[in-house]
């Protein structure tokens, strides 16, 4: 039963990506492809956000440091050194995993809120930094960036190679490799330290890749927009990621994606005044999943009750064919 | 003369906005003690005072009246803050997202009606006094007073009277508090509006004297929680004293360095405590 639910989870993996490799041939319209590539970068930064605070339990409030702090680095790499951009994108996510540790190892042995307080702590101190120094930074203006592929269609694959590889590590390693730990860590830590688990060194590695993911989806969206500013690196930026996944569910990186897409194409598809208001009704959802579905999307809908409804109608429908092959036989 | 004249100027700002901070952080501190949560919506209550005054002024035409208004409908947001996150404090990674959503919803809400504005809330006692050639702003002499006053009542509230004794008792030991007949519930909803009305009084003062637009909250949330830490978690006389020490930092790095370096300072302070003394500069045993 089990490998069978495994492959259809992985039917669906693959149908969805066919579905989006697809897309460009589909429709011509850019504007359609500009939200997609956008989805799968904030895709990328909720499920980063949720590899840390979700699978670990490791509450991160200032997670848009990585994603912004990607941005810079592209912009100091491309400005000042005159680096290929193909070189940024994993230089960029190398720099943030090593800011990651910074922030990490004194930060990780605090626990719920002083965690919550420092990790904010943190990003403001780096955003006061960068608005500190406009001589290097050029403060609220920020840089502009050189792209390295131009038009839609080549952004777009690449965002989705991008998105496809680094939600794929992270689910391997929260779901599969290291999901165990983590679940005992999220749980309750001192039981986990005291049935032998290294805490320190799961919660430090899940926040070293998150940090890395995070920043090689700011390096490539600062690519993407052409343009780095302290706007990335703001609480709200946080929020959103946030947002996402907890609507998406938390715990589940795919749930975060599944987040991203949908908040991306429902406030892209806003216009007026509620798209001015479009922050207010991410809030708010955030709000209201955590009050009455803390679960998120993906969970509730694979939830014991739905579930067995599901696997009743298909072994109902199985058992008849399987009755009907027997009729034939005889 | 010049010096002294920045003296007392720099004085004078570091004791007012003492006070404010103190005000602010002590409700803080408090929701903390009798709720064991986190409200990262204070700093955005504050900035929502502020510009609910606004608007009342818009409509009364006198600033006092208005500012009480504002005051009032603080202390209710307060009250309902109590009301939506209370039944969800468990777990509480999940308390900390939802206050942090509901200070999101509030900047928002300032946005949407506002817009990216600054606001300046009519409050000024115009003319100014003259002490050996140096004059100053009677504004900011009865601003300071009035915040200072604030503060000792705020204290002795908290000291003294049989409501501030119990807010205490349920900080201290919640199921003691409840064998001793203190109706928790109330306590706790009580102190979640009077933090309100705290906040919402601070925040009609600063804005008297700074300019305020929606999304400031985070930097006075920056300060009332790099005051709290600094002070320890849930100690309302250190945070008092924490209050005073990081506004003459804050006034004499706004001096010498630079005003851009104010929010590094704060969320360095934030950091270095947690990271040598987590439990605050003035913890004492029990």
């Amino acid at each position: 039963m089990s490998q069978l639910t495994l492959n259809k989870k992985l039917f669906l993996n693959i149908i969805g990506i066919v579905v989006l490799a697809l897309i460009p041939l589909l429709t011509d319209n850019p504007y359609i492809i500009h939200v997609v590539i956008l989805s799968s970068v904030y895709a990328i930064f909720a499920s980063s956000w949720d590899l840390i605070s979700g699978c670990a339990g490791q509450i991160n409030l200032g997670h848009a440091l990585f994603f912004g702090g990607g941005g810079y680095i592209v912009a100091f790499l491309t400005l000042w050194y005159n680096i290929h951009p193909l070189l940024c994108l994993p230089l960029a996510g190398l720099s943030m995993a090593a800011l990651s540790l910074v922030v990490g190892v004194p930060s990780l042995r605090l626990h719920g809120p002083y965690l919550a307080i420092t990790t904010l702590a943190f990003s403001e101190t780096i955003r006061a930094l960068i608005l500190a120094f406009p001589e290097v930074t050029r403060g609220d203006e920020g840089f502009s960036v050189r792209a390295f592929l131009h038009g839609y269609i080549p952004n777009y694959y690449v965002s989705l190679l991008l998105m496809i590889v680094l939600v794929g590590i992270m689910h391997y390693i929260g779901n599969h490799r290291l999901k165990l730990p983590l679940a005992a860590i999220r749980q309750n830590e001192v039981v986990a330290q005291a049935s032998g688990i290294n805490t320190t060194k799961y919660k430090l590695l899940s926040f070293l890749i998150s940090s890395f993911c995070s920043g090689v989806a700011g390096a490539f969206f600062a690519f993407y927009r052409m343009a780095v500013t302290p706007e990335a690196l703001t609480i709200g930026m946080t929020i959103d990621g946030m947002t996402m996944a907890v609507i998406g569910g938390r715990g589940t990186i795919l749930g975060s994606v599944i987040g991203a897409f949908a908040l991306t194409f429902i406030s892209e598809s806003l216009r007026g005044f509620i798209y001015r208001v479009r922050h207010l009704i991410y809030a708010a959802l955030l709000v209201f999943f955590l009050m009455l579905m803390p679960e998120g999307i993906i969970n509730t809908l694979a939830s014991d009750r739905i579930k067995s409804l599901f696997y009743n109608m298909c072994s109902h429908l199985l058992k008849r064919r399987a009755k009907r092959q027997v009729n034939y036989g005889s | 003369m010049l010096q002294v004249l920045i003296f007392i100027e720099l004085a004078l700002r570091a004791l007012l906005l003492g006070a404010l901070y103190s005000i602010i952080s002590v409700g803080f501190s408090l929701i903390f003690g009798v709720a064991r949560i986190l409200n990262f919506a204070h700093g955005i209550q504050l900035v929502f005072a502020a510009f609910l005054g606004y608007l009342f002024y818009n409509i009364i035409g006198d600033s006092i009246t208005a500012a009480l208004f504002a005051i009032f409908i603080s202390f209710l947001l307060g009250a309902a803050i109590e009301k939506i996150i209370y039944p969800f404090r468990h777990p509480e990674i999940r308390t900390i997202m939802l206050t942090f959503g509901l200070g999101r919803i509030l900047e928002q809400i300032l946005y949407a009606v506002w817009g990216p504005v600054y606001i300046m809330y009519p409050l000024y006692i115009s003319g100014s006094l003259k002490i050996f050639d140096i004059s100053i702003s009677t504004h900011r002499i009865i601003l300071a007073a009035f915040a200072i006053s604030i503060t000792l009542l705020l204290w002795l509230f908290v000291t003294k009277t049989k409501l501030g004794k119990a807010i205490r008792a349920v900080a201290q030991d919640e199921e003691a508090a409840m064998i001793m007949g203190i109706n928790i519930k109330r306590i706790r909803l009580t102190t979640f509006a009077i933090a309100g009305a705290l906040a919402g009084t601070a925040g009609l003062l600063l804005n008297s004297i700074y300019m305020f637009h929606p999304a400031i909250g985070w930097e006075y949330l920056g300060i009332a929680l790099s005051i709290v830490i600094f002070a320890g978690l849930g100690d309302i006389r250190g945070a008092i004293i924490a209050g005073f020490i990081l506004s003459l930092t804050e006034t004499l790095i706004g001096y010498f360095i630079s005003p851009l370096w104010r929010t590094v300072a704060y969320f360095a302070i934030i950091i270095i405590t947690l990271l040598i003394r987590p439990s605050g500069l003035f913890r004492r045993s029990g």
